[in-house]
């Protein structure tokens, strides 16, 4: 009888040890390795709905601040145009009393790499008077399109009533 | 021979009381491990259900309207970091003029000029009364604080004894900020 419960104990502490080792020790493995995934996908989470909250904000921010955004927009344009820039010198030449010789473009980006800002150059020959020079540059270099002077040169031709000059600028702008 | 008997009776009660102990012991760590992997077995399932609520939750979070709202947030901000970047960078060439109006002494007349703005290079062609006019307005430029350098390229007396001149200066760049 004693023997008997002997046998029996020890073949229930090998029935539990080969149970430990083959069931619930690889359950538990199984158990923790999903805790921890449980756990990052849970930052996963929190972090993406923080991210997008975030979004969210900014972009109503955003929204706000149409104007801003549109000035930026016209500063930059998304596309290379050049209709407008030959229009805004033209413009901007007559109300300041110039008279555009030529317009030349010797530098058109292609629009192969849309996401980078590239440069537009370009020149113009102008005739006119100093103070309409000055003041010709004066609205290029603060209107809400950029435009910046790469170089400028003139020079003077006396006439009978006035002195005119003739004024060659190379200038650029930017769009993407 | 009475002593020793009861010495093997108490013995094998002692080790009766000791397997029965282990063989409930065995038992109870059985039961208890079968338990163990039952309880384990019901978390491992929740778990899973868990991951996948989850995983369904995390995909839930970016749609395409999030995600078109992201691109957009991203492009304006890059345009703002351009724009602001060009803003810093702009230069005002008109302050050359002003600067070259404001500097230039009496009896000394410009006739062409010519600027870069890249490196604040400006080319003067002038005329001066006498070669002291055009000394003494070298030598005002060279005194301004805007001016980094000056060199005479070339000089000439003329028929009426006015001296033509050409001079290559370099400005700071602090003149052509805003």
């Amino acid at each position: 009888m004693v023997f008997n419960k002997l046998l029996i104990s020890i073949l229930l502490l090998a029935v539990t040890i080969i149970m430990i080792i083959f069931l619930v020790f690889p359950e538990y493995k199984e158990f923790r390795s999903l805790q921890d995934q449980i756990a990052l996908k849970q930052a996963e989470k929190n972090a993406k709905y923080a991210y997008y909250s975030e979004v969210n904000k900014v972009y109503d921010e955003l929204i706000k601040r149409k104007e801003g955004v549109e000035k930026i927009d016209r500063a930059i344009p998304d596309q290379v145009t050049l209709a407008p820039i030959i229009y805004f010198i033209q413009r901007k030449s007559i109300e300041n009393g110039l008279l555009v010789k030529d317009i030349f473009f010797n530098k058109i980006p292609q629009k192969v790499d849309k996401a980078s800002m590239k440069d537009i150059v370009f020149s113009v020959n102008l005739v006119g008077s100093y103070s309409a020079i000055k003041n010709f540059l004066k609205s290029l270099e603060y209107s809400a399109n950029l435009f910046g002077v790469n170089s400028i040169s003139f020079a003077g031709q006396q006439s009978q009533n006035s002195q005119t000059y003739s004024f060659s600028m190379e200038i650029k702008t930017y769009s993407y | 021979m009475d002593i020793n008997l009861n010495s093997i009776k108490k013995n094998f009660s002692a080790d009766n009381i000791f397997i029965q102990v282990f063989l409930y012991f065995s038992a109870s760590l059985l039961v208890s491990m079968i338990l163990c992997y039952i309880v384990f077995s019901i978390k491992i399932s929740s778990q899973k259900s868990n991951l996948n609520e989850l995983d369904i939750q995390i995909q839930e979070i970016g749609t395409k309207a999030q995600k078109d709202k992201e691109d957009q947030v991203f492009s304006i901000q890059k345009k703002v970091q351009d724009y602001s970047k060009l803003i810093n960078e702009h230069r005002l060439t008109s302050n050359a003029f002003g600067f070259i109006e404001k500097e230039t002494l009496p009896k000394v007349w410009f006739s062409r000029i010519s600027l870069s703005d890249s490196d604040g290079a400006i080319l003067l062609f002038g005329e001066t009364e006498n070669l002291e006019a055009l000394s003494r307005q070298i030598s005002h430029f060279e005194s301004n604080e805007y001016v980094k350098s000056v060199d005479v390229l070339s000089s000439s007396v003329g028929s009426a004894g006015r001296v033509n001149f050409n001079l290559n200066m370099k400005l700071e760049s602090l003149l052509f900020e805003f």
